[in-house]
């Protein structure tokens, strides 16, 4: 080949390359994507559709060093409707003009409705699209509609999807609420012996909000609607307790002390503070701070039936002490370890008495378990777990230890 | 130094080519088709499949130290004679062409499904199929040394990726072990398509520089690149649980997507995306090569490089038409190719080599130079 042709070759393929390595099929500039940060899913009004509301965010009204916030809100909370949740997705395009951008959504929440009638249908876009994340917290909104969580505001956070994030996030210094993905939730809902939990989120003083309501509708003035302050306020939220499923079907919920005893079972308490009461005076109370916790669940199968050994152990300081008691003596503490493991005790077993008894789902893994430590005898009931696992006995053992007393060693006192 | 027509490689570099030849495209399907037999166990089926690997390591490299400078479309017709021999090579030839157009397909399905959805499938397939018809035209010494740069990038990749998931990785989760051992077996079938791979070694035996280390070759570049998918099908069963692995297309894809170490280092999926282009790469360009090598050999072309457009076109075309869709490459390949691939890699290497030694047949081809002198000039 001579070098006249060599070169000719050589810089077409060059150019070939160029061209094709920038991969502009499909770029879609950053100024023209819609960032959608949440997404709440209802059941739409008419028959067999779905509703999707997002969050899409506003860049000219976000914060920046160099400049103030435009006015108005930073995101924009639109709903579109579909047969399916992608069909809901493309619709969108209608209003917003652009197809909307799903690889930073943080939060998909649910309606309570939508939940019960089951969740794998709706969660499947989000799993299959190569856009949204599986990271994305999944919550169920109870008693409101997923709709109305989007509208919400938040007075520290400017964008209201990830203040629901934070929310949700948060439950590690409480652990009385949990906080689950979509990888996470869908690995327990296709797994064998477990069933999947999900963050509860609900509106704070709705009973309020529906008083006034009701009062300015009996008034039958518009006007006076709009001007009580109860309604004004757009509504607040907070994540607590915890959302159980059977299968992916909303079975019920566990409230604050069940969800801690639920999360004690998977060593999953990393903070919160336990409230016990006073050796000398039963109405005074003592502050003790989790700062670490284990836990773990031992199945074994006896005289035919399915015992399952829950161990729990936590760390703890002395938060606050409301009674005048002395900390510089051992036993004291020891009578306090030994509270804080009744409390603790009776978180699991409300825990397991809500899920074996009211809600019949295996939501600490009992029966996956019984499946890895025992395989043999996972084979005979897994078929038949749903009618055994209300049957298993439970065995809790828990092992308080308060290690330090922070900086007081006996409270201050009037004289 | 050598002159430019001996092209040689080391027996190291022949097994970093072995090493990215397997690993690179297989290690983004692989969990997925193990899983759905062996759930937790997957990474026992992975283990099991390497013995795959390594019997055609030993049978492809003693049919080399017996013919040193012949390809097994030469020596094929050697101990077969004429007629047989070249239909085997006919089979070889059509072999090297068709796993690569499956790779090549492979290739764009996943860019296409994870990055880049509205793009055409022929775009990605014409494009690879450009760079690759380069890198088999260089030949393998070329290909070997890019490799020599790629290779340590992608375990260097490969290896930040998972030690990113320990965070989410649960141990718990690969419990309980062995629980069904024919499912384990299932499993390793569907991925001893993958390992059977190493055939390509009976095409480079020829170019390397000390036909003795080919079997070191062989057998490390499996162990090597087995251990590598052992270790991402452990993440993968760690992270999503058995069940889940099974249903996911691209698990590894999805491991580097769900990275999230305290909010701050996400979506990592360019780990994958760099893994992918740079191993498939590699890969296309070898199995391009043997392809190429294979059919101008059965051909009797003096030179390779004269069929080089020509199966580039056919490996484009082939790809595109050969699967409608995506489940179709996935099924052929863990069901049909066991019927259609390891025969040609385990069967036929094992049928010339007893024939080999029963009717003593050794040698070169007496024309090709000697590769005891090249020895001693070329050493790493």
């Amino acid at each position: 080949m001579t070098r006249f042709r060599r070169s000719i070759v050589l810089a077409g393929l060059v150019l070939t390359l160029l061209l094709l390595g920038t991969s502009c099929w499909n770029a879609v500039e950053l100024d023209r994507r819609a960032l959608v940060m949440g997404v709440g899913i209802d059941k739409a009004k008419e028959e067999g559709k779905i509703a999707l509301t997002v969050q899409i965010v506003k860049p000219g009204q976000l914060p920046t060093p160099r400049r103030a916030p435009g006015p108005g809100p930073p995101v924009w909370v639109v709903t579109s409707t579909g047969y399916t949740v992608f069909d809901a997705v493309r619709n969108f395009v209608l209003q917003s003009g652009r197809k909307l951008f799903w690889a930073h959504m943080v939060v998909i929440v649910i309606s309570e409705e939508v939940a019960r009638e089951g969740l794998a249908p709706v969660l499947d876009f989000f799993d299959r699209d190569a856009e949204p994340r599986r990271l994305s917290k999944v919550i169920i909104a109870k008693g409101i509609a997923a709709k109305e969580i989007m509208k919400g505001q938040h007075e520290l956070e400017t964008i209201p999807a990830a203040a629901i994030r934070d929310l949700v996030e948060g439950f590690t210094s409480v652990s009385t609420a949990v906080s689950v993905n979509l990888n996470e939730f869908l690995k327990r809902m296709s797994a064998g012996g477990v069933e999947p939990v999900a963050a509860r989120i609900e509106v704070v003083a709705a009973e309020e909000r529906e008083k006034a309501e009701e009062k300015a509708l009996q008034s039958g003035d518009d006007g006076g609607m709009a001007e009580d302050p109860r309604l004004k306020a757009p509504p607040r939220f907070r994540v607590t307790g915890a959302a159980v499923f059977k299968g992916d079907r909303l079975a019920g919920w566990l409230n604050r002390p069940e969800t801690r005893g639920y999360l004690w079972t998977q060593g999953k308490v990393v903070s919160g503070i336990v409230v016990l009461k006073c050796p000398q005076n039963e109405k005074e109370t003592i502050g003790i701070e989790l700062i670490r916790s284990e836990g773990e669940i031992k199945p074994r199968v006896q005289e035919g039936r399915v015992v399952a050994e829950v161990k729990v152990k936590a760390e703890a300081h002395v938060g606050d002490v409301l009674c005048p008691l002395d900390l510089t003596k051992p036993e004291t503490l020891r009578l306090l370890e030994k509270r804080m493991n009744t409390v603790i005790e009776n978180e699991v077993r409300a825990a397991f008495r809500k899920a074996q008894e009211g809600l019949r789902a295996d939501i600490f893994g009992v029966g996956a378990a019984l499946h890895r430590s025992s395989p043999g005898q996972w084979k005979k009931l897994k078929d038949r777990w749903d009618e055994v696992f209300p049957e298993v006995q439970v065995e809790i053992k828990a092992d308080a230890k308060i290690r330090r007393v922070n900086l007081v060693l006996k409270p201050a006192q009037p004289k | 130094m050598n002159n430019t027509s001996s092209v040689r490689l080391s027996g190291r570099q022949a097994m970093w080519l072995v090493v990215t030849t397997i690993l690179a495209t297989t290690l983004i399907f692989l969990p997925a088709w193990v899983a759905a037999e062996a759930k937790q166990d997957a990474w026992l089926s992975v283990l099991l499949s390497m013995v795959v690997g390594v019997v055609t390591a030993w049978l492809v490299s003693t049919l080399g130290r017996r013919f040193p400078d012949l390809t097994i479309v030469q020596y094929g017709e050697r101990i077969l004679g004429r007629v047989l021999g070249k239909v085997v090579g006919l089979v070889y030839a059509a072999f090297f062409l068709h796993i690569n157009t499956v790779i090549v397909r492979e290739f764009g399905e996943l860019l296409l499904t994870g990055f880049m959805p509205e793009t055409p499938l022929v775009v990605f397939i014409g494009t690879i199929i450009v760079v690759a018809a380069y890198g088999a035209w260089a030949g393998p010494e070329v290909l070997a040394r890019v490799n020599d740069f790629i290779l340590p990038v992608i375990l260097f990749l490969l290896g930040v990726s998972l030690f990113l998931l320990v965070n989410q990785a649960n141990l718990a989760a690969l419990l309980p072990l062995a629980e069904e051992p024919a499912g384990i077996v299932r499993g390793a079938l569907a991925s001893a398509v993958f390992f059977s791979e190493v055939i390509i070694l009976a095409m480079l035996i020829p170019s390397l520089n000390l036909r003795s280390e080919a079997a070191r070759a062989g057998v490390l570049g499996v162990l090597v690149a087995g251990f590598s998918l052992m270790a991402v099908t452990v993440f993968a069963t760690m992270v999503f649980g058995g069940e889940r692995v099974a249903n996911l297309t691209f698990p590894y894809l999805a491991l580097t997507r769900i990275v999230s170490v305290r909010g701050v280092v996400e979506r990592v999926e360019f780990l994958a995306l760099g893994i992918w282009v740079l191993g498939g790469f590699v890969k296309i360009s070898v199995f391009y090569y043997a392809a190429a090598l294979a059919s101008s050999q059965w051909l009797g072309l003096r030179e390779y490089r004269s069929t080089v457009v020509p199966i580039g076109l056919a490996i484009g075309f082939l790809s595109v038409i050969q699967f409608e869709n995506i489940d179709q490459i996935s099924s052929f390949l863990t069901t049909a190719a066991l019927f259609a691939y390891l025969p040609v890699t385990l069967g036929l290497p094992a049928l010339l080599l007893i024939l080999a030694t029963l009717r003593g047949l050794k040698g070169g081809s007496g024309t090709a130079p000697g590769p005891r002198g090249a020895d001693k000039e070329v050493s790493p």
